[in-house]
């Protein structure tokens, strides 16, 4: 052991370079800063003098007082030192010690500097003492050399050696061992008469000094060269909001990061990290969880369970993922156990949720005004607008009756949701646990949907010898998304005068499926009745080995093996009762007619996927040089396995009781199977390089070459590589000298290259298809072919700069980062639009280029910062633009400029997302003769624009581009406040959209045209003046009018949001005491609790359009506790 | 301790890494389905290939559930219109334009068609197929090159001139110019003439194309290039190839004159009405030549309860009721109460016909034709027997009582029992005559619905060629080459069938044979590609067509509009656009 090298050192660090090799990367870069600053402080401890003067103040208040004004703290056992003693303190210029050597003369109090620790202890009689040895780790694993360890109260302390380990003697057999080192949060152990207490410590979140996950490895932040945004979720006051998914959780959180709104029950929100690199393939960034590229839902993780999320958004971060990196890298570390003690954790919530926005309808004078007016301008006599003529016979009665039925209300509820998690963790002397469970019940706010999960998760890592670990993590998660959930189109749409069960005596119990008594709208439930399972199981492991190599210091191994099993169920059914129309006694009185129609279908699929990779580190630092290396062999495969079985037709089993369970009681002609199979592999070598001089100058670069086995032969290879710099500026002498303000600086840059795999597995392949006709009694087969082949498929590929730079000023009040960014994206996979003569409307194709450039700003500020209470904001602000630069490079007219692909609504030089259509000019009003005369039409159609003065509105001349779905910049601004034991946090997100350009516009049909969805003929619309003779609207188009153009009505939908409020209570200790509760919390949080848009929908972030058969986004309130015992 | 030391180990642990085979690991084969190189190398694939035409011809008859769908059967025409307003498409005119989206479906749909019939024409001639024998592979030719004139027939007709592709696209082309017309007509003869050469005369499965069918289509092309190059040469041609059906060269065709089919002991019906009658539950069906049916030459096949035996996506019956039959089961009046009846199917008068169809045609040809008899167009409706616990109850005295708001503006309680005749002077409202009562095609829908469903129990056959068609062909082809007596004497061949009294030869003319065909073949024919085959969609529709279809039609109407999405994506060539549009 080397323990006495590191206990007597001073100067020793640099008295054996070649023997001084520090184990992994992480560990060597903080362990070299943390001794640096420990020398430094000796230095310190010598040249600091404190000036102060108080009068009978407590002992514990003077300790205080000198923690301001150095860098020094405390650590003492309070109940051996009178803290409350009354004390004069008059210092001038004194250093600590003297003012020390003052403060505790004529007491038995003796002290000890060891790091920025001031140890004070009592001298008392040497009892049973103990030698008590173990290592300390951080969170990866890698050995944590230079931590101080201090037996509690004593002077008694030593510094953990190169591997992390440590020998102390002198131990009292009840003392408790105290862990420290400089960026990490402090632990405390009791060593309860053990002789080996092994640690792991966490690292500290504040700042700079956090250490966050960069692909294959984790760095602090202090050291990164790349764009990397990171949240940490575990005790933030984020974590008691109601994020069912994780994704909830990083909203607003990380500039340049996008997430949607939810809507559904377990639903997964949209994510995009820095605009839209990819036309046809997916934005979707690549999910890493501990380590293993994660193939499975967003919703399947427990955002309880996830400690930090990071976020790799510049290329030469997200390069070392290479070929799947395009759009970004998101890196999950779930938690791990904190204390030798078991900790049990319990987590309950319960709340409701409810929509943001719903639909103002006609009242039921409204609706009838409405269809008077459609059928007076379709040329109705007086008798067509007789009532009894005007409504149905339904309608007429539920008129005469009074039956008025508000079916929004019908279909939404104030819906449900409970939470439940339960852990017990423990980081004991070689294993450290953390295992979870949790049961989630979610309704939707439609009636009919739901979502329920269990899971639980184990994460064990055991150190086996001194240059073996292994981690096993195991987790099993069960969803069930069962039902179908009511039909809010028809909610929306459906007269107020209808019925929701039927008339007809004796049937009152039956559900009416066509309330207006016609069969256009029909009951929102009545889909409901279907029988539906959607369930699915996912089994999760890993395993992983890392070893040491005992004889190469520095050089580490390490395999991870995944595996991951996925069962898909889904089962649908629907019986005779589901055909007949209600509207009929005889089907009311017997639907044995319809159990020809009856059907079903069960469908299981099985994806087993497994990842492994090989990686290997070494780490060594040499005087002012610090290098890490980094290889990695990795190989993924997928199977995908799926069978489906159909039937229909059970009129000869004379019943369908059985339902889903016996699909064989259906006719043997109409059964169904379908079986399908497919395989993906990847695989990839990755080698990276870090180098650091001197603290100041980070140099890192890697290459990485893919395989992928959806392209084809000759394209299935591509290497990617990266290249990045930064400089911490408030290092440097002139910055300390010049700019004392300035706490810290540093500037980065950096360029990398990415791809996006674009295609799925296959797509190379001229696949045909197959289907059914018949001849005569005898059904056949038909096959055709499904598509252009294209074998030249190949990887997207996205190349982007990044400048950026991280600070923070005035101690900390003000810290931040600002980033630039501009990437281009060539060999863009796009289903480019080809003219119908080809056989098919588009091909598949890599072509063309889209730059993106935008700005990212984060700032955060410790406004107020006093014992009882503290005040901090963060500002997030974003913005992309997003260009294509070219396309297909023609230029078939000959003028210059490479043509658009106007079809496929594809612009050069303008942004995707384009809306390219027909400008409105207002209503043609019944004085418009001339209007007319020219271009047609009748008073009340909407009256386009001639932009090229042809005098005819035409989609070849009169089309341009109005605005972009794309978003104008997005900014949120959150406030934490504590007051004691309370905290109060509250996010406002704001998209903006509009200038000159349009942006963030979106398509509003059912909002502008009330003909849309039947409304004024059949169904009820929205409560807005249309375009009548005697009140000629100029925004609303008659309700009769023929949409011919297809115009979709652009609009705004720029919002303000209240995303999230969050209240908490802690429980004070006092209050606890004597409980075995150690840690209790109770709050009250909500999510999108005001919004305010313009926008005319269920909501503008969605952009989801009033009746649209989707979902509200929820607004949720929920309260909740969470103990620890 | 040493690079040397580290360098050894680097490289030992790359080794290990370094050593599976990648390319292996990558290699990616098609396991759970077909490709272009292994779909075609037998008979029986051919056939599944040839099967996909078939199903693609269909969709033209019955696809998605949308007014506009509807269009070629006549919309906004001489013969009908949408009637619910008066500013819809089709029965406006200016509301139609080439983003409608039907133009881009059914101009699409043609050109899907044709890609898989150059590609299967292809793999015909791949030597790796294992033909059976040389007539077999010149039959899978014929059979393709049958629909690639089909597919021709139908643009040419319809848009006009559009690019001739003998070849399935390899390399997707943005540049394609058109051909002229009279060229993809010449195209679609020589394909029409390699089919009626080499089909078989006859085939077991009803539904499959014969010489027969060729022959017809072959008629029809030829008059149209008559029309198109002047050159009259064409007209005996034509003649020609329809006298090869009529004179039962190839096959035993003929009118059938007889009561026939499963339903032909139902009394007080005829043989017209025979024609158009569902298929049994038993699967015995009145449309096809193999059970009988000599006047049916190709028939598009449907069925309920077969797998294949309806179009992807409308999966519960055909539109023909649907579309053409009036709502009078909607009535909330008379005894009426919304509900549709087995015997009165669930019509909802998508398309209405014209005045001009429902009196001017028949007042124009004379009485005494079974086509307008009160068996073949329905035109008087009557009080319902009652429906009592669900079960519609014959000969239950029940008395109705309606309020009417007569014309005149006075109101009158009318009491009807059942079977009591409706009087017109009480349909006062507009959606009453426009959309509940108007005349009831009856071979347009059923008198029976299977399960007694009337909605979605509807499925019947179409007929894509019917012999009488074949005898109004050759009347043209006979009236353009100048013999009017032939042309008249084939007409009549059709006309006595219906005991229609006889046309003489002065009277025959295009328009004569027009209103012929109107009689004969309404909701049959896609009577808007005749009229754009003639040119006569505007002049048709300005002297018949409904008030505002006929205030609104222009001359661009003759034919339909390139779909602009095709000119967008056209970006290297000009595709132009119709004149007018």
């Amino acid at each position: 052991m080397k323990k006495s090298k590191w206990l007597n050192a001073g100067n020793f660090i640099f008295r054996s370079p070649g023997e001084i090799v520090l184990k992994m990367k992480l560990t060597s870069l903080l362990i070299f800063a943390g001794i640096i600053q420990a020398i430094a402080l000796n230095g310190y401890s010598q040249s600091t003098k404190l000036t102060m003067e108080f009068r009978n103040i407590s002992v514990v208040d003077a300790l205080r007082a000198i923690e301001d004004q150095s860098e020094y703290y405390f650590v003492y056992n309070k109940d051996a030192i009178d803290l409350e003693r009354k004390v004069n303190l008059n210092a001038k210029d004194l250093s600590v010690e003297e003012i020390l050597k003052n403060l505790f003369k004529e007491t038995n109090v003796s002290y000890r500097m060891v790091d920025r620790h001031i140890i004070l202890s009592t001298l008392q009689a040497e009892q049973f003492t103990l030698k008590v040895t173990g290592k300390v780790t951080d969170s990866s694993g890698a050995p944590l050399p230079g931590v101080t360890v201090v037996v509690k109260g004593t002077s008694n302390g030593i510094i953990t050696n190169v591997d992390g380990s440590y020998l102390l003697s002198n131990v009292p057999s009840d003392a408790i061992l105290v862990f420290s080192f400089v960026g990490m949060k402090s632990q405390e152990i009791k060593t309860e008469g053990k002789t080996l207490v092994n640690v792991t410590l966490e690292e500290e979140t504040i700042g700079i000094e956090e250490v966050v996950a960069i692909g294959y490895g984790v760095a602090r932040k202090k050291d990164l060269t790349g764009a990397v945004a990171s949240v940490r979720l575990e005790d933030s006051p984020r974590e008691v909001l109601p994020n069912v998914n994780v994704l909830d959780a990083l909203k607003g959180q990380m500039p340049g990061f996008d997430v949607g709104a939810s809507t559904n029950a377990g639903g997964n929100p949209s994510i995009n990290i820095r605009g839209q690199n990819s036309i046809k393939a997916s934005n979707t960034p690549l999910v890493v969880v501990d380590g293993v590229v994660y193939v499975g839902s967003f919703n399947e993780l427990n955002p309880s369970d996830i400690a930090s999320v990071d976020v790799l958004k510049d290329a030469s971060s997200a390069a070392v993922y290479g070929s799947r990196a395009a759009n970004g890298v998101i890196l999950v570390t779930t938690k791990r156990g904190k204390t030798s003690k078991p900790t049990v954790r319990l987590r309950a919530t319960g709340g409701i949720q409810t929509y943001t926005n719903r639909p103002d309808m006609l009242d039921p004078e409204g609706y009838i005004q409405i269809k008077k007016d459609v059928k007076s301008l379709n040329g109705g006599s007086a008798a067509d607008l007789e009532l009894q003529n005007l409504l149905t016979i339904y309608e007429y009665n539920a008129y005469n009756a009074g039956n008025i039925i508000d079916w929004f209300d019908e279909v939404t509820r104030i819906a449900p949701i409970q939470d439940y998690q339960l852990s017990i963790s423990g980081n004991g002397e070689k294993l450290n646990y953390y295992v979870s469970g949790q049961l989630l019940d979610q309704e939707g706010v439609v009636y009919g949907d739901q979502f329920e999960k269990y899971s639980v998760n184990s994460k064990i890592e055991s150190t086996i010898t001194d240059w073996l670990k292994l981690t096993v993590n195991l987790s099993a998660i069960s969803k069930n998304a069962d039902g179908v959930a009511a039909d809010l189109r028809n909610a929306t749409i459906n007269a107020p005068y209808s019925w929701k069960y039927v008339q007809t005596p004796g049937f009152e119990n039956v559900m009416e499926r066509y309330p207006q008594g016609q069969t256009t709208t029909q009951n929102p439930f009545w889909r409901t009745q279907q029988y539906n399972e959607d369930r699915n199981q996912n089994y999760r492991s890993l395993f992983s080995a890392r070893v040491d190599a005992p004889w190469v210091k520095g050089l580490s191994y390490t395999f991870n093996y995944s595996l991951n099993r996925w069962e898909g169920h889904s089962a649908n059914f629907y019986d005779e009762r589901y055909y007949m129309d209600t509207m009929k006694e005889a089907d009311l009185k017997d639907q044995t007619k319809f159990l020809k129609d009856a059907n079903g279908n069960v469908s299981n699929s099985y994806r087993t996927d497994w990842f492994l990779n090989h990686l290997i580190n070494f780490n060594r630092v040499i005087k002012d040089h610090s290098i890490g290396v980094t290889l990695l062999a990795e190989r993924q495969k997928q199977l995908t396995r799926s069978s489906t079985v159909t039937a229909k037709d059970f009129s000869l089993a004379g019943t369908t009781v059985l339902g889903v369970n016996a699909l064989e009681k259906g006719k043997v002609e109409n059964r169904g199977v379908d079986t399908g199979y497919s395989q993906l592999t990847q695989l990839a070598y990755m080698a990276r390089i870090n180098y650091v001089f001197k603290q100041r100058y980070h140099l890192s670069s890697s290459i990485r070459y893919d395989g992928y086995s959806g392209f084809a032969e000759g394209n299935k290879y591509g290497s990617f590589f990266s290249v990045a710099g930064a400089w911490t500026m408030s290092e440097e002498s002139f910055a300390k000298d010049n700019l004392p303000f300035l706490d810290y600086l540093k500037v980065r840059a950096s360029y990398g290259e990415n791809g996006n795999p674009s295609i799925g597995q296959y797509s190379t392949f001229p696949s045909i298809g197959s289907g059914s006709y018949i001849f005569g009694n005898s059904t056949v087969s038909t096959t055709s072919a499904s598509k252009l082949a294209n074998k030249a498929l190949k990887w997207e590929k996205t190349g982007a700069l990044n400048f950026g730079a991280d600070f923070s000023i005035f101690r900390d009040l003000f810290s931040g980062n600002i980033e630039y960014y501009n990437s281009n994206t060539t060999n863009l996979l796009f289903d480019r639009a080809i003219p119908i003569m080809n056989g098919f409307s588009n091909v598949s194709d890599n072509i063309g280029k889209v730059n993106n450039w935008g700005i990212e700003f984060q700032l955060n500020s410790k406004n107020i910062k006093t014992p009882d209470f503290t005040w901090s904001s963060g500002i997030n602000f974003w913005m992309n633009r997003n260009k294509v630069v070219s396309l297909y490079g023609l230029d078939g007219n000959n003028d210059g400029i490479e043509d658009d692909d106007i079809s496929s609504n594809i612009f050069i030089g303008k942004s995707l997302g384009a809306i390219y259509t027909y400008t409105f000019d207002g209503i043609i009003q019944m004085d418009d003769a001339e209007y007319m005369a020219i271009y047609g039409g009748n008073p009340g159609d909407v009256r386009f624009k001639d932009i090229n003065r042809d005098g005819k509105i035409t989609a070849a001349g009169d089309r341009s581009i109005v605005g972009y779905s794309k978003p104008n910049f997005t900014m949120t601004l959150s406030n934490t406040l504590t007051y004691r034991n309370m905290e109060l946090y509250f996010l406002f997100n704001w998209i903006a959209g509009s200038g000159e350009n349009g942006y963030y516009t979106g398509d509003n049909l059912y909002a502008n045209n009330p003909s849309t969805l039947y409304g004024g003929g059949v169904a009820n619309w929205l409560d807005k003046e249309y375009w009548m003779p005697d009140h000629p609207s100029n925004k609303i188009p008659r309700p009769n009018w023929t949409n011919s153009l297809g115009y979709q009505f652009p609009s705004r939908r720029d919002f303000v949001r209240l995303q999230d409020v969050s209240f908490s209570y802690i429980f004070p200790k006092h209050i606890l005491g004597g409980t075995p509760v150690e840690n209790m919390k109770v709050f009250l949080a909500a999510k999108n609790l005001l919004t305010f848009s313009k926008w005319d929908g269920y909501d503008p972030e969605t952009g989801s359009q009033h009746a649209a058969d989707t979902f509200p986004v929820m607004k949720s309130v929920i309260v909740g506790v969470d103990i620890s015992f | 301790m040493d690079m040397k030391k580290i360098i050894y180990v680097f490289a030992l642990s790359l080794l290990g890494i370094f050593s599976c085979d990648d390319d292996a690991f990558l290699r990616e084969t098609p396991d759970d389905f077909l490709t272009v190189d292994n779909s075609f190398l037998n008979a029986a694939q051919f056939r599944a290939g040839l099967n996909h035409f078939y199903a693609i011809a269909r969709q033209n008859y019955n696809f998605r559930d949308n007014p506009d769908d509807f269009f070629q059967f006549g919309s906004g025409t001489d013969l009908f219109f949408r009637p619910t307003g008066d500013q819809l498409p089709f029965t406006d005119w200016s509301y139609i334009n080439p983003t409608t989206d039907i133009y881009r479906v059914v101009f699409g749909r043609h050109w899907g068609l044709l890609y898989n019939v150059n590609l299967l024409l292809e793999q015909t001639e791949n030597p790796l197929v294992r033909w059976n024998s040389e007539t077999e592979k010149l039959e899978a030719q014929a059979e393709a090159r049958f629909f690639r004139g089909y597919v021709y027939r139908y643009l040419g007709f319809m848009f006009g001139g559009v690019p001739v592709l003998e070849k399935a696209v390899a390399e997707p082309s943005l540049g394609y110019t058109r051909n002229t017309r009279q060229e993809v007509y010449e195209f679609a003869a020589k394909d029409l003439e390699f089919a009626a050469n080499n089909l078989p005369t006859s085939v077991s499965e009803p539904g499959r194309v014969v010489k027969a069918a060729a022959y017809h289509y072959l008629a029809e092309m030829y008059i149209a290039l008559g029309d198109e190059s002047k050159n009259k040469a064409y007209y005996q041609k034509a003649i020609d190839a329809a006298s090869m059906i009529i004179d039962q060269k190839v096959g035993e065709y003929h009118l059938m004159t007889q009561r026939h089919g499963w339903r032909k002991n139902i009394a007080g019906k005829d043989a017209f009405w025979d024609l158009f009658q569902m298929r049994s539950t038993s699967g015995f069906s009145n449309f096809s030549y193999q059970t009988g049916n000599k006047e049916s030459i190709w028939v598009i096949q449907v069925d309920k309860f077969l797998t294949g035996g309806l179009n992807d996506g409308l999966t519960t019956r055909t539109d023909q009721e649907r579309v053409f039959w009036p709502s009078f089961w909607s009535f909330q009046k008379f005894g009426w109460g919304n509900v549709a009846r087995d015997w009165t199917g669930r019509g909802i008068g998508w398309l209405r016909p014209t005045n001009y169809f429902s009196y001017d045609l028949w007042n124009k040809s004379g009485a005494g034709d079974m086509r307008n008899s009160e068996t073949n167009i329905n035109r008087i409706f009557r009080s319902p027997d009652p429906i009592i616990n669900g079960v519609e109850v014959p000969n239950y005295d029940i008395t109705y009582t309606t309020t009417v708001t007569l014309a005149n503006g006075t109101t009158i309680e009318v009491k009807t029992k059942p079977g009591d005749i409706i009087k017109k002077e009480w349909l006062t409202t507009r959606q009453d005559t426009m959309e509940r009562a108007f005349p009831r095609i009856m071979k347009l829908g059923s008198d029976w619905h299977y399960a007694q469903e009337p909605a979605n129990g509807f499925v019947m056959e179409f007929y894509a060629i019917r012999m009488a068609e074949t005898y109004l062909i050759r009347a043209e082809a006979y009236m353009k080459n100048g013999d009017n007596t032939k042309a008249a004497a084939d007409i009549n061949v059709v006309r006595a069938r219906s005991s229609a009294i006889p046309v003489l030869p002065a009277q025959v003319n295009i328009d004569y044979i027009l209103d012929e065909r109107a009689r004969e073949l309404v909701g049959e024919e896609f009577r808007t590609m005749t009229l754009c085959r003639l040119g006569l969609l505007y002049d048709r529709t300005k002297r018949f067509g409904y008030g505002p279809s006929s205030l609104t039609v222009l001359p661009k109407n003759n034919l339909c509009p390139i779909p602009q999405s095709v000119i967008d994506a056209n970006s290297q060539a000009v595709f132009e656009q119709n004149p007018g549009w």
